[in-house]
């Protein structure tokens, strides 16, 4: 089967399954919700985050969301496709050049987070 | 051009309202990371390089956001996250910062610009407002702060820092100007060393706390790898001594003065109560650890004074808990508020 994105090559899924893993710890969700949440069984989710099974472009789609990340966040190639992900993050990153390369992935990871974010309750 | 004392002078209102709008009670340190969350922002924790922190302002439909570097210790990160809520409720862009705690210590404090001077005043006002750092000292037995190591001990029961501390002190004018400059100077590891000694702790970032029978059950916050030098009255010739009872697993006994004798080089005021003359109280002290393993929780740690020879119930009793803060990684937001489905 031909896979136009790459989710085939070892490296990008290995890549894909840090990623995963790593928004996950993140946003300090479990394997359980995450699980309920996406509709997809908490074993796979597992298997998914230990590179040990594919992710159809349905199930990523569907975890980018609950993850408030683009899908392109995922599959990219470390910290260089979030520049362009949203105006605001891109004047963000220009504007912060006094950031380490550790500190600048991480402000446009908060606020693409952000960007993605919406309260559905007021807060108390 | 924004003055310190204009900056303090509006920041002093501006956390009162905050403290009121939110009733927080000032009987122990101020909660700033459930202030942020209450206002609405959400609180993130990332490793942050040499930065502090950043505030990202909200847009329609989405919150605003304070990202702390998870690296740094609790007390830095509160600091930091309540001047990151200034800038939040004085409506500032969002910016990078430099390193607020080396300019506090240096005294270059004018060269600042307008919103950082406004946004580390509010910070300082939030967390030590008058009326907290009263009730601190109250705790603390403290009268008059009369040294750096009543500073000290202030800002560890604030979960201020050491420099930040002796600053808002003057601003209160609980203690004067030149007081205040000249204390901020000192390095805090100059003050651990003097009370922990040759048992000071390995990294020097982490805290020495001194603590006697005052602090019996009032629970500290201390970090893997803090020490506490803990004094007890105890007089030989009684034949009554202190013996350890109970010990959480991740606090260990580290030096023993019935061992090796071993004092502070600091005079606490149990030490000058009791005079120091021959056949009065004595302090036993012992110096422990918070292993640099140490999960998250209330560990409890316990002593009994009684004559060794004698069972029944101990002439006195003391206990500690330490409460090890875990560190904190991500977004602070609870599962269901991240629901889709």
């Amino acid at each position: 089967m031909s896979d136009p994105r790459g989710l085939g090559n070892k490296d990008d899924a290995g890549s894909l399954a840090r990623r995963l893993r790593e928004q996950r710890a993140y946003l300090n969700l479990t394997q359980q919700f995450v699980a309920e949440q996406a509709g997809i069984p908490r074993s796979a989710i597992s298997d998914i985050e230990r590179g040990a099974r594919r992710v159809d472009s349905l199930e990523l789609k569907r975890l980018a969301q609950l993850y408030r990340m683009p899908v392109d966040y995922f599959l990219g190639i470390d910290g260089e496709d979030l520049d362009s992900a949203d105006p605001t993050v891109h004047a963000l990153a220009r504007a912060a050049t006094e950031m380490g390369p550790e500190g600048k992935e991480e402000v446009l990871r908060f606020a693409t987070f952000l960007r993605n974010y919406e309260r559905r309750n007021a807060p108390k | 051009m924004t003055t310190w004392a204009d900056a303090h002078a509006r920041a002093a209102v501006t956390a009162a309202e905050v403290v009121a709008d939110l009733g927080i009670g000032l009987e122990r340190p101020v909660d700033v990371f459930s202030a942020i969350e209450s206002l609405g922002l959400v609180l993130a924790f990332a490793p942050l390089g040499k930065a502090s922190g950043y505030y990202l302002p909200g847009s329609e439909g989405h919150p605003a956001g304070v990202l702390i570097n998870e690296l740094h210790p609790r007390t830095r990160q509160r600091y930091t996250a309540a001047h990151e809520l200034g800038h939040h409720l004085y409506g500032h862009a969002g910016e990078t910062e430099s390193d607020p705690e080396s300019v506090l210590m240096r005294g270059e404090m004018e060269r600042w610009a307008d919103p950082e001077k406004e946004a580390e005043a509010f910070g300082a006002w939030l967390l030590m407002p008058r009326r907290l750092i009263r009730r601190g000292l109250v705790a603390l037995g403290i009268g008059d702060v009369k040294s750096p190591y009543d500073v000290y001990a202030l800002s560890l029961w604030l979960g201020t820092s050491y420099t930040a501390t002796s600053r808002q002190l003057a601003v209160t004018r609980l203690i004067d100007d030149r007081h205040s400059d000249t204390w901020a100077r000192i390095a805090p590891r100059v003050i651990k060393s003097d009370l922990a000694g040759m048992y000071v702790p390995d990294d020097l970032r982490n805290d020495v706390w001194l603590l006697d029978e005052r602090h019996d059950r009032e629970p500290i916050e201390a970090r893997p790898g803090d020490r506490v030098v803990l004094m007890l009255d105890e007089t030989p010739s009684t034949g009554y001594s202190w013996a350890q009872v109970e010990l959480g697993s991740p606090i260990r006994v580290i030096a023993d003065s019935f061992k090796n004798p071993w004092e502070p080089r600091v005079a606490t005021a149990a030490s000058t109560a009791a005079g120091e003359t021959d056949g009065s109280a004595h302090s036993r002290c012992f110096v422990l650890e918070v292993a640099a393993d140490a999960q998250g929780g209330l560990q409890k740690i316990a002593w009994e004074k009684r004559r060794g020879w004698i069972t029944g119930a101990p002439v006195a009793e003391f206990a500690l808990s330490v409460r090890v803060n875990p560190s904190l990684h991500g977004v602070q937001l609870a599962e269901r508020e991240l629901a889709i489905a």
